[in-house]
């Protein structure tokens, strides 16, 4: 087998840069994933979308990239790209401050945040009990999307267009020689690169990347999530508890996806006390979830760098390997506008945004991180 | 209306022939992928019925186009806890 493309790892990332470079007429390209599709993190996280971050490099990039969810659902309907907004909650005085000035700076980059009142939060959601909050932040151009629908669509596109999708298929090593990958030896042999070898593994990159003598200074974090029982729609926007971090949202089935962030979670088991931290937070706000059931609890890994913000782009080591990995939480919502991006690069053109170009992983050698604060979940 | 209606998951209302379509269509021949595409497993249930009923059916639903992509089609995906259904409000305590 050979590919004028290989892309390690079909979740958001891979499927959404094959897309791209499909649209750019090439179509010799080859996904290897180790699992299902969207089996990493793509498939486990709970497909919020949103540009209201605090770093330059995220608003402008996911600004970007949400104006590509609602132009690929124009495109493929099935993508199903919501712009519901997200609410983040507050409810201590000292967040107010904190919230004017960020919603100061994202608004000079075009985001139409804006802080809300408890009556206007009643009016976003009026299905909620107010209890200790005291304001809130709306971001009316962020959104959801159902993981699955997105994933396993690009899949079928993908395929239709004759782009090879290998699951259930493990890259065991990147061959090298000269300064370029030559090959991926997989669990179902060996994958001859013609041109350029992608690496968007997740969390499993680090391993592989190392193995050719890339450093990526990558941590895996576990998250948990959990879902409950379809109920009647009632809650249109993601929304933030900003004291605790933790986050709901109801998908288009009518399951409500919760999630908060636990002390200690390094190792991939399920804990009782996820359970309880985060039900103690929402049925507070929302007591009428109290006797729906839960359905399923899972966990899932957040590939956190220092900054928390991704590695995209070509490494020193080599000239024909492009990384795509570190999305530290975001990955899934970046995949449409590094898709674009890595399209570009793999035919030789400079990306759009000089955000993306800020983003290479020799930023760490340098020292020149960017750093990212609002991280949920 | 849905025209045939072998129904293989009560929780999600999803046919024989939707499996059957998604298998030689868009060419998932894998009960995680199948899975999560159709929701099959994914209701109340947690898979319990229609997992193994389609489990039972799988060499006969993959047909000549798929067979032989090896046995690791065969997985039978990973139940997420809990088995049965249970209150949010019980966590809350």
């Amino acid at each position: 087998m050979e590919a004028e493309v290989v892309i390690v790892g079909a979740g958001s990332t891979g499927l959404f840069t094959a897309l791209y470079l499909t649209e750019l007429g090439l179509e010799d390209i080859i996904l290897v994933e180790r699992s299902y599709i969207g089996s990493g993190s793509s498939g486990r996280c709970a497909g919020g979308i949103r540009a209201s971050f605090s770093s330059k490099e995220h608003i402008v990039l996911m600004s970007e990239s949400i104006k590509l969810w609602r132009e690929l659902t124009e495109k493929f309907p099935e993508i199903g790209f919501r712009q519901k907004g997200y609410l983040w909650l507050l409810t201590r005085e000292e967040q107010i401050d904190t919230s004017k000035n960020l919603v100061a700076f994202q608004n000079t980059l075009g985001v139409p945040t804006r802080i809300v009142s408890r009556e206007g939060i009643e009016d976003i959601v009026p299905s909620i009990d107010l209890s200790d909050i005291i304001a809130g932040i709306y971001d009316p151009i962020a959104g959801k999307v159902y993981p699955f629908d997105v994933l396993y669509s690009l899949a079928h596109i993908l395929r239709e267009n004759g782009v090879e999708i290998l699951t259930h298929t493990n890259v065991e090593e990147i061959v090298v020689s000269n300064r370029r990958a030559v090959a991926v030896r997989t669990s179902r042999g060996r994958i001859k690169v013609k041109g350029h070898l992608i690496v968007a593994a997740g969390v499993w990159s680090r391993n592989l990347l190392r193995a050719i003598g890339i450093d990526l200074p990558m941590e895996a974090e576990v998250h948990h999530i959990l879902v409950t029982e379809e109920v009647r729609q009632f809650l249109d926007p993601l929304i933030i508890h900003v004291d605790t971090g933790a986050y709901m949202v109801q998908d288009p089935i009518g399951g409500v996806l919760m999630g908060v962030n636990i002390e200690d979670s390094y190792e991939d088991k399920l804990r009782a006390d996820f359970l309880r931290k985060v039900a103690r937070i929402w049925l507070k706000y929302f007591p009428q979830l109290r006797k729906v059931n839960l359905l399923r609890y899972w966990i899932g890994y957040y590939e956190v760098t220092p900054d928390h913000h991704p590695v995209i782009g070509s490494v020193p080591e080599y000239d024909n390997i492009l990384v795509a990995t570190g999305f530290s939480g975001h990955g899934f919502m970046m995949g449409p506008i590094v898709g674009l991006e890595l399209s570009r690069m793999i035919i030789g053109r400079e990306p759009y945004f000089k955000e993306t170009k800020k983003l290479t992983i020799d930023r760490f050698a340098r020292g020149e991180l960017i750093e990212e604060k609002a991280v949920i979940g | 209306m849905k025209k045939e209606t072998r129904v293989v998951c009560i929780c999600n209302d999803v046919t024989l022939e939707e499996v059957e379509k998604i298998i030689h269509e868009e060419k998932l021949s894998d009960l995680e992928s199948i899975k999560r595409r159709l929701r099959v497993g994914m209701g109340p249930c947690g898979g319990k019925y229609c997992i193994n009923l389609i489990l039972r059916m799988y060499p006969r639903l993959l047909g000549e186009d798929v067979r032989g992509k090896g046995d690791l089609e065969l997985m039978v995906p990973k139940n997420r806890p809990p088995v049965k259904p249970i209150p949010m409000g019980l966590f809350e305590v």
